[in-house]
């Protein structure tokens, strides 16, 4: 009997496996989109995509969008959104990847059949529309091609390729020369008889096509026929990436994408020390459309080697002091970071230095000066200087005064430049940041008093842009003026005047503060942002709206359909860090995909 | 060599007029110091500090309405090529690029030894386009104790999108000139120029919707003692 279970649940795995056509994804792609076109559909479907009538214009029209599409531009996008009609499965999964070979690079969209006329009709479309196609038969698929894509197909499965044949190939239009001249290559043809040089033309021609069509058929000869424990299929690091079942995961591998360099440096360079230390490193990116919002989530797999100092550097909080000097009452946004900077340090100068040993010829020299600098940088001062924590946000939208020059003339007719102030809409912002060791910081303050980029005040510092250095009577300069203060070992870089003034030394009153959902979110996060689309549109007025009317015309739309936006993080669980970003829509009683939608036919018809 | 020059004009007119289109705010300055010998100097100024808050924004865009927004290195290297040209003009000298990018006021001055060489030099500018080149006309005259400023009234409507955005370009735009001589003014046919208190300079301010409506005309003809 367990021999009996112990088949079946190999033949679930196997049955799994061969279903699902992850098994023809080279697992060396750099990367890879695995579309959930089951979920995608659905949720189309629930949208009714149909009815909307940039969608009815683009199904009229998909022939003209065919013609010339790029995979990963438009290509992508058309055939999922339009999958039924394309004879492109709705209910399994497609995955867009990007390999980088010696012989070829490419992007490829595969995708399982689900109708053979309408696919055939596709591909007859696109052929038709196409210049210089040839055509060709692998082991169980057919395939054509021209100088930049090509598609292949069979009864299940169907891949568009766009293309590239590096010169090292030698199978370059146009760059055949380069190769000659890199390795000349003699074979026994090119001492064959021709009538005319016509012919001898002709003939190379001919020759040049059947590289290609080689070099092509092999790319397709390796989705097709892929060696099976190559796949992306076992590859664990993929599985685990793509266990979520989102509508759309990016998956990115550290070491494939880094195998790039080993084709810039080539293979005899001592890359294999980088490709180790970014083996185990990669990034995936699950991004959902829920009923109420869209989200992305983006989740580091950090190797062994770093995750004790990435755990370290995450461990920072903000300084609940310097959020004190933030106005959240008419907040438009803010991003910011906690980092321990030490262990930070320690990560980034172990990376580039293993980075920088393996370049060519000038790699070791790089990393001895890193070594060198390392050495000489007093590691305790900076670090007790730099505590790591900065927030910078937008507090307001209001007028400001700001100078502006005009020419008036005396009696004689004689020219006079007249400096005026008038009101401009602006934002307002605040930067904060903990600072430290105080006779540093000092020198540093004292420093840029004497170059004229400070000039104090009482209490605190007005920024002299170098332009304007030289012209006291007009200190503010460009964008009105800005101000800078160090109070309760917070740097506070603002262009609100009160803030250093009336509020530096005891921070705003807390009826200012944020409020508490911000303030929940910098306090469980370490890498954190918020946009609040409602508030920023309310806030501009006419004049700032003559920035480009059509422009406007389309975020006026968008006011009325995102309500925020908020980015999390890092959560960490082992070697993953995730952090999210969620859209969030202003009308609560619509789903997400038809706020979106909606946003899409809104604009798209003006 | 004079096609680029003018494809550089038209390149910083359309940056321009793309900039103040989303502000409809700048001062243009056309002043002659004319000497009793006929010859003088020219300067034309550019203000738009009135919109330099918004510039600075656009500046910072790869492109707007379409139109690619250049960096401040390349409007200073088609500046450079403009004076390069002018300086090549005969009777033209001294010519003078300046640029201030903090309060965005730009400055073209020359010394010419007799106005026709000013005219001669606008007319090799503009002759290389075709469009440029029906907008020319003779735009000074001296002769004696005279000094002509000629304008004609242009038709800008096969300018693409013309009737839709010039309002909206030249809402608040001025256009002043000033003249200046060794000798008194004695007399003029556009009452719209003021004379100064020592009647030695007449100037002339609208806004550049009057002149593009043709409510006004720069159009004068001064006589000196």
């Amino acid at each position: 009997m367990k021999y009996f279970l112990l088949l079946s649940f190999l033949l679930g795995v196997y049955c799994g496996i061969s279903q699902d056509i992850s098994a023809h994804v080279p697992t060396l792609s750099s990367s890879v989109f695995v579309i959930n076109n089951k979920s995608i559909h659905e949720k189309c479907s629930r949208a009714d995509l149909k009815t909307y009538s940039f969608f009815k214009e683009f199904k009229e029209n998909s022939n003209q969008y065919i013609s010339g599409a790029k995979v990963e531009e438009t290509l992508v996008p058309m055939l999922v959104a339009n999958a039924e009609d394309f004879g492109i499965s709705t209910t399994d999964r497609s995955y867009v990847f990007v390999r980088d070979k010696d012989s070829i690079k490419y992007t490829a969209f595969i995708s399982r059949i689900a109708n053979e006329d309408a696919l055939n009709n596709l591909v007859k479309s696109m052929l038709m529309s196409e210049d210089e196609i040839s055509n060709g038969v692998g082991e169980g698929f057919e395939f054509a091609f021209n100088d930049n894509m090509g598609i292949a197909w069979n009864s299940t499965m169907v891949v568009f390729m766009d293309y590239w044949i590096p010169y090292y190939a030698y199978a370059s239009y146009g760059l055949e020369s380069i190769a000659e001249e890199i390795e000349p290559i003699e074979t026994p043809e090119d001492d064959e008889y021709y009538e005319s040089y016509a012919d001898k033309l002709e003939a190379e021609e001919q020759k040049r096509i059947e590289r290609k069509r080689n070099t092509v058929m092999g790319a397709f000869e390796e989705i097709y026929n892929p060696n099976p424990d190559h796949t992306m299929a076992l590859n664990p690091r993929f599985q685990n990436a793509t266990q979520n079942n989102s509508e759309v995961t990016v998956f990115i591998d550290g070491a494939n994408s880094f195998k790039e360099l080993d084709g810039i440096f080539g293979a005899a360079e001592p890359m294999g020390e980088t490709l180790s230390m970014m083996s185990d490193n990669y990034l995936f990116i699950d991004f959902n459309i829920n009923d109420k919002d869209l989200t992305a989530e983006m989740t580091y797999h950090i190797s062994d080697r770093f995750k004790d100092q990435m755990n370290a550097t995450n461990k920072a909080k903000f300084n609940k002091k310097a959020l004190k000097y933030i106005d959240g009452q008419n907040l438009i946004g803010f991003f910011g970071f906690a980092i321990d900077p030490e262990p930070y340090y320690d990560m980034m100068m172990d990376m580039y230095s293993t980075i920088m040993s393996s370049v060519p010829e000038y790699g070791e020299i790089a990393a001895g000066a890193l070594d060198i600098f390392n050495i000489l940088l007093d590691e305790d001062e900076v670090f007790d200087f730099i505590k790591g924590d900065a927030v910078f946000a937008v507090t307001d939208i209001k007028e400001f005064d700001v100078t502006y020059t005009t020419y008036e003339y005396d009696e004689d007719f004689n020219e006079l430049e007249v400096t005026t102030t008038k009101k401009e809409p602006m934002p307002e912002y605040t930067f904060v940041a903990s600072i430290g060791n105080e006779p540093l910081r000092s020198r540093i303050l004292r420093m840029m008093e004497k170059s004229d980029l400070l000039v104090f005040n009482e209490g605190y510092y007005t920024y002299q842009p170098p332009f304007s250095r030289y012209r006291r009577s007009n200190p503010s300069g460009l964008g009105g003026t800005h101000y800078v203060a160090v109070e309760n070992d917070v740097l506070i870089i603002t262009n609100n005047k009160d803030l250093v003034t009336l509020y530096r030394q005891s921070g705003l009153p807390k009826t200012n503060w944020l409020n508490k959902e911000h303030r929940t979110i910098l306090k469980k996060n370490n890498y954190v942002g918020y946009w609040d689309a409602n508030r920023t549109f309310t806030k501009l007025n006419e004049e700032m709206k003559s920035l480009g009317k059509d422009f406007f015309k389309m975020m006026e739309v968008a006011d009325s359909t995102f309500k925020n936006a908020t980015v999390c993080g890092l959560e960490n669980d082992g070697n993953l860090f995730k952090t999210t970003l969620s859209l969030n829509f202003v009308n609560e009683n619509k789903i997400a995909i038809v706020q979106l939608l909606e946003f899409v036919e809104s604009i798209g018809g003006k | 060599m004079m096609k680029s020059i003018w494809k550089n004009i038209k390149y910083l007119l359309i940056f321009f007029g793309l900039s103040l289109s989303l502000s409809g705010c700048f001062d243009f300055v056309e002043e002659i110091q004319l000497n009793n010998d006929g010859s003088g100097l020219l300067k034309y100024k550019l203000n738009l500090s009135k919109s330099k808050t918004k510039l600075s924004s656009i500046m910072l865009m790869d492109s707007i309405r379409g139109f690619a927004v250049p960096d401040q290195d390349e409007i200073h290297e088609k500046l450079v090529d403009l004076k390069l040209h002018l300086q090549d003009q005969e009777g033209l000298s001294d010519v003078v690029v300046k640029e201030n990018w903090g309060e965005y006021i730009f400055e073209v001055s020359l010394h010419f030894d007799n106005i026709e060489s000013v005219n001669h030099g606008f007319e090799s500018v503009m002759s290389k386009d075709q469009f440029a080149k029906g907008l020319f006309f003779t735009p000074f005259e001296s002769s004696g104790d005279r000094f002509v400023r000629n304008y004609v009234h242009q038709d800008y409507s096969s300018i693409q999108g013309w009737d839709r955005n010039f309002t909206e370009v030249f809402s608040d735009s001025k256009f002043t000139a000033v003249y200046k001589f060794g000798r008194l003014v004695d007399s003029q046919t556009n009452p719209k120029y003021l004379i100064s208190k020592n009647r030695k300079a007449v100037m002339f301010k609208s806004s550049f919707l009057d002149l593009i409506k043709k409510e006004a005309t720069l159009q004068n003809s001064i006589v000196l003692q």
